[in-house]
């Protein structure tokens, strides 16, 4: 397993608890190609290579797991030139095969991967009939799928789940490893941007580039300013500052975001009218804040608040 | 051109002082939607809006604008200029509105 799976896994782990109430039921591909026992591991090999899939469950006729053969089998197999074999009698047996319950919910499926460090994991009935497949990418397209409240932005968002991502390691986004940590508390939106501005002070007195600061300040002041605006003026900011990048964490809990990829579109708004007439409520928050960023993440489940992530990267060039 | 001497071309009155004077501005932005500033206005540049509260120096500050013209005759709170003051942001109130300030300010060279 490489190191980018496993940044992956810390990835993944930093939402675990927000999502915890999804079951492996709603992650797993249900359409899983599959073959029987009698099948030759060279055919195997022919799928995974033209599907691109990693793992291939073997089934009987009722369609009970009877095991899997996974790429590094197929490996295996060639190097012992016995890949005109059976599947069934190559596979990892149903008995060494770690499973997971349709019910088990994102943590325990996060953790099974943790664990186990395999690519896949089959979901079984109580019969051992094969439900379902999850791999790291359906559990990622389950939570983007059924939140219409995530919006990741990534100049490489298609291939996000291939990068080195170690930029969003849990750990580092712990509040006491915060180099800033800045609590919004006020109604009044005149007074909105102050968390910004002290930031701002910060990030030049530690030298960074003037336009690197404009735009970890732009974005950091579009968070802040909706936080007054729509999660009742109170949260909190955190950053996280290195040589060569910022990160900065906005938190509320206020009503969350309904729809973030129309929050995301220019010129739309929810702000009321008295903040509108103040020159607020642009519906350019978001996109400001995406244009700024080099990777933006916003979490937001109606009614448990909302969770800005904005990762600055310093660009080469850079004044 | 330094501020100071944009300012001649304008029927104004500066509530800072001294502050920015001295300063090369090359640039204009007329907007009171204060998202579109942040995002859109460079740096160095004076803002022109009808926007009198708090936040307008706060937005000026962080995108590293000098220079704030409220126009329309609005009058600023008090609290407003003091705030331009400590953040170093000149404040500059006129009577003319927007469009009259933004075509002068034109006509003097600023982009």
């Amino acid at each position: 397993m490489s190191n980018v799976d496993v940044e992956i896994i810390d990835y993944l782990n930093e939402y675990k608890k927000i999502f915890s109430f999804i079951t492996a039921e709603e992650i797993m591909k249900r359409d899983v190609i599959t073959l029987g026992p009698e099948a030759p591991l060279s055919e195997a090999r022919v799928i995974m290579r033209e599907k691109r899939i990693s793992g291939i469950p073997i089934v009987d006729k009722d369609g009970k797991l009877l095991g899997l053969v996974s790429t590094e089998r197929i490996i295996r197999a060639l190097e012992e030139g016995v890949i005109s074999k059976k599947a069934g009698e190559y596979m990892t047996p149903r008995e060494r095969v770690v499973y997971l319950d349709p019910k088990d919910t994102l943590e325990k499926i996060i953790e099974t991967f943790e664990k186990y460090r395999y690519g896949r994991f089959p979901v079984l009935d109580e019969n051992g009939k094969l439900l379902g497949l999850i791999t790291k990418q359906d559990i990622l397209k389950a939570i983007l799928r059924r939140f219409h409240s995530i919006y990741i932005h990534d100049k490489r968002r298609d291939d996000f789940l291939s990068r080195e991502i170690s930029l969003l390691k849990g750990e580092e986004f712990l509040e006491e490893g915060a180099s800033f940590r800045y609590e919004i508390n006020t109604r009044s939106i005149a007074e909105a941007g102050e968390g910004a501005a002290l930031l701002k002070r910060i990030l030049e007195k530690r030298g960074y580039t003037r336009s690197f600061i404009r735009r970890v300040s732009i974005g950091t002041y579009e968070a802040e300013v909706n936080v007054v605006i729509h999660a009742g003026g109170k949260g909190i900011i955190l950053a996280f500052l290195r040589e060569d990048s910022v990160v900065v964490l906005v938190k509320d809990s206020g009503p969350g975001i309904e729809d973030v990829d129309l929050a995301m579109k220019e010129g739309y708004s929810t702000a009321p009218d008295h903040i509108k007439e103040l020159g607020f409520g642009a519906g350019m928050g978001l996109p400001n804040m995406r244009r700024a960023a080099d990777r933006l993440i916003v979490l937001s489940q109606a009614g448990k608040g909302t969770r800005v992530e904005m990762v600055f990267i310093v660009r080469e060039g850079e004044e | 051109m330094k501020l100071k001497d944009i300012l001649k071309s304008l029927d104004c009155e500066v509530l800072t002082g001294d502050i920015n004077m001295e300063e090369e501005i090359k640039y204009g932005y007329t907007s009171d939607l204060l998202s579109e500033v942040m995002g859109k206005a460079r740096q160095d540049s004076v803002w022109i809006t009808v926007q009198s509260h708090l936040n307008i120096v706060a937005v000026a500050v962080l995108v590293g604008i000098k220079a704030i013209i409220v126009c329309g005759g609005k009058k600023v709170d008090s609290k407003v200029a003091e705030k331009a003051k400590q953040e170093g942001v000149a404040l500059i109130l006129t009577k003319d509105n927007a469009f009259i300030v933004s075509g002068k300010l034109y006509e003097i060279g600023l982009r």
